[in-house]
């Protein structure tokens, strides 16, 4: 069901060093955030509707200000919180405890690999995967819900049904696929890290038909339609409708808009495309590098009919 | 340049704008100046636009950004420059190549040659910027050598892994831009366009299985055959990322003496290596003539395809005899390392050199300190410009 939500970029820093970092964050050695703006953007959207807000980062749970951070939206009325985390402190039971009491209901913790040798040559972060390992374990003890995310590289596409088949064992309740977003850090490995859409798929599907055995939820974030043609109705974007976020000290109105707008492009054959507003198009990071010739018009009358029209998908 | 010292003059709490061709636009993203954009249709209609501009910004002065590229600009659109000084309005050029010494003929694509209008006297203020101009305190010379690059050790490390480097190899940097790739249609241009960094990756491969080549530039060379994994290209990056880019780097390989990037580089202890050629030929035998040793067999085969050979300080375009006496006692020269392409041995003794010796190292280290120093000594462009402003018949720029 789709929901209004907050999100806020708590804090530039982390303590992994992935290699495909969106937000660039092993880029930066102090933070840029300003704690204070944090307070204001959460205080002056308080009663204005929103049913969750989504802390991230960065890593959040490193910020020294995260507890008051969590008490703070608790004591403005905040139905929900969602953590965006690495879970590295989360393996900690007592600060996985002290989260969920203090609100947190959905963790979205990423999980790019299935062994230490794919999880933590990415993260940077030796021992990093076990301790993710125990806090998905010690957050679902709480109670909470989890997803996880997996950005999908060179360095795990091969891996995806395992890392699927990792998330089920360990009790995971979402497990969303995320198309690499090729700024931030990774823009230093475009071609190392970036695959084809042709090697994501030939894994990205038996690791969505794993989960969906399993009873899991699925979804995949990013892709533009035509290259995942045959799972068109897993597509994330309907989730959250309405993102107001705060990046940086900037107010983001229209998070989904934002991504359409300024972070993709359509490519020629995106002109006829039937779902061509609801997709967004294609990273043009990508399309550098690659060239547009693995996409299409999605298929329309005639051609086989992915769950396009399933209840997770809206239209603007 | 022209950014360089608006970027100066807005630090100072003067306010800059421009009015620019729509090819340059993208180099003004993200920065806080307003822009005017020229578009090739509009031909003699800039005259107009340059007026309306005028009338309703007052400006307290135009600049040329610099004099070479705003007069082939005007000619281009079929409007003689000389109408910017009909305005009340200070005219103040930058002469990046010093024209008073280079003169207005230009070498390029053999024996090839343009001419660029020459007005540059009718104009009272000129800026003469270091480098490329010999740091000498003269009227109009002013330091844009730009602020040394300093990142920090880990994300320095990051940059690296993320290349795909090692914490035991070595990077060696080479930049290209738009205009490298092709040029203007000419054939010969072209050739060496396209052959040139073939030859460099062959230097590079010769310098040991540690050492990589980091492309940064609009499109990738087919370079794999010869350094396999060891080259990367990366794509025209932001000014932030290309700065970490740059200071993550053990060497910058150039073919363009008066490349910012250089600079850059030399202002950031970074050593730079700058290969030239001097080779006229229309031959095999012209080309191994002017070799101290007989070429290699790669080399042979490489100069083969890639005839004719023609002088280049900007590969591609040329500017050998131009840049002459602009270079001649030059301490620029002194911060780099300057090789003739065709000597192979020489390229590979001197990169090697800066990779594996740390005497070499630090003897071209301090001959960049050297240099930043001398810069240093020398008015910023804003200072400058404050001084022609307010009337300062000493700044006044005759030859």
């Amino acid at each position: 069901m789709p929901i209004k939500c907050l999100s806020v970029h708590l804090t530039d820093l982390c303590n992994s060093k992935c290699t495909f970092c969106v937000v660039g964050s092993p880029l930066y050695t102090k933070d840029t955030i300003v704690y204070e703006r944090v307070v204001q953007f959460l205080h002056e959207n308080a009663n204005n509707g929103y049913e969750a807000v989504n802390l991230h980062g960065g890593e959040a749970t490193i910020h020294p200000r995260f507890f008051d951070t969590l008490e703070y939206i608790r004591d403005l009325g905040y139905p929900e919180v969602h953590l965006q985390t690495n879970a590295i402190a989360l393996s900690k039971p007592e600060f996985a405890r002290r989260v969920v009491e203090l609100g947190v209901t959905l963790f979205i913790i990423s999980l790019h690999g299935h062994t230490p040798e794919v999880q933590d040559s990415q993260t940077g972060t030796p021992g990093g995967l076990m301790r993710t390992l125990d806090g998905i374990r010690n957050v679902k003890q709480q109670g909470a819900r989890v997803r996880t995310n997996t950005v999908i590289t060179r360095q795990n596409v091969t891996s995806l049904p395992a890392i699927t088949q990792l998330a089920v064992d360990v009790g995971v309740d979402h497990i969303n696929f995320s198309n690499l977003h090729p700024v931030g850090s990774a823009t230093f490995a475009l071609e190392r890290i970036t695959p084809t859409f042709a090697e994501v798929r030939e894994y990205l599907y038996p690791a969505i038909d794993i989960a969906a055995a399993a009873g899991r939820r699925v979804t995949l974030e990013g892709f533009p339609y035509c290259a995942v043609v045959e799972k068109a109705g897993f597509h994330l974007n309907n989730e959250y409708r309405d993102i107001r976020m705060l990046m940086r000290g900037v107010v983001i109105e229209d998070y989904d808009a934002f991504m359409s707008d300024t972070c993709r492009v359509f490519v020629p054959p995106c002109g006829d495309c039937a779902v061509r507003d609801l997709c967004g198009g294609v990273y043009p990071e990508y399309v550098q590098l690659r060239g547009w010739d693995e996409f299409s018009a999605f298929p329309t009358a005639g051609s086989p009919q992915p769950a396009l029209a399933g209840p997770t998908l809206t239209s603007h | 340049m022209g950014i360089r010292v608006a970027q100066q003059l807005h630090e100072a709490g003067d306010e800059a704008s421009f009015v620019v061709h729509e090819r340059s636009l993208p180099l003004l993203t993200d920065t806080p100046f307003r822009r005017v954009p020229i578009h090739d249709h509009l031909g003699p209609l800039i005259k107009l636009l340059i007026e309306s501009q005028i009338a309703e910004e007052k400006p307290d002065s135009i600049i040329l950004a610099d004099y070479f590229t705003a007069t082939v600009l005007f000619l281009g659109l079929g409007v003689d420059p000389r109408f910017l000084l009909r305005f009340d309005t200070p005219l103040i050029a930058i002469d990046t190549w010093s024209h008073s010494e280079t003169g207005f003929v230009i070498d390029g694509y053999g024996d090839r040659t343009r001419e660029v209008a020459n007005w540059i006297d009718e104009l009272p203020f000129r800026l003469r910027p270091a480098p490329i101009v010999r740091p000498v305190p003269r009227p109009g010379v002013c330091t844009i050598l730009p602020d040394p690059v300093r990142i920090a050790r880990r994300v320095r490390n990051h940059v690296r892994a993320n290349i795909g480097l090692t914490s035991s190899d070595r990077a060696v940097m080479f930049c290209t831009a738009q205009w490298q790739y092709a040029a203007n249609n000419d054939e010969e241009a072209t050739l060496l366009a396209e052959n040139v960094p073939e030859l460099l990756a062959y230097y590079v491969s010769k310098l040991g299985n540690d050492v990589h080549l980091v492309h940064v530039g609009p499109a990738a060379y087919p370079l794999s055959g010869l350094l396999g994994e060891r080259y990367h290209w990366l794509p025209a990056l932001s000014p932030d990322q290309f700065d970490m880019v740059l200071g993550s780097m053990d060497l910058l390989l150039s073919a363009n003496i008066s490349a910012t990037t250089n600079a850059k580089a030399v202002a950031s202890s970074i050593p730079v290596v700058v290969v030239e050629n001097s080779c006229l030929a229309g031959t095999v035998e012209e080309a191994e003539a002017g070799l101290r040793e007989p070429p290699s067999p790669f080399l042979g085969e490489w100069i083969r395809r890639s005839l004719p050979l023609y002088p280049f300080r900007l590969w591609p375009l040329g500017f050998h005899d131009f840049l002459q006496p602009v270079l001649q006692d030059n301490s620029y020269c002194t911060a780099m390392e300057v090789v003739e392409l065709l000597d192979e041995d020489r390229v590979v003794t001197v990169c090697g050199g800066l990779l594996n010796s740390s005497a070499a190292r630090e003897d071209l280290l301090q001959c960049q300190a050297a240099y930043a120093g001398e810069t240093a000594r020398l008015p910023t462009p804003v200072e400058i410009i404050e001084s022609f402003l307010s009337g300062d018949a000493e700044c006044r720029s005759s030859a």
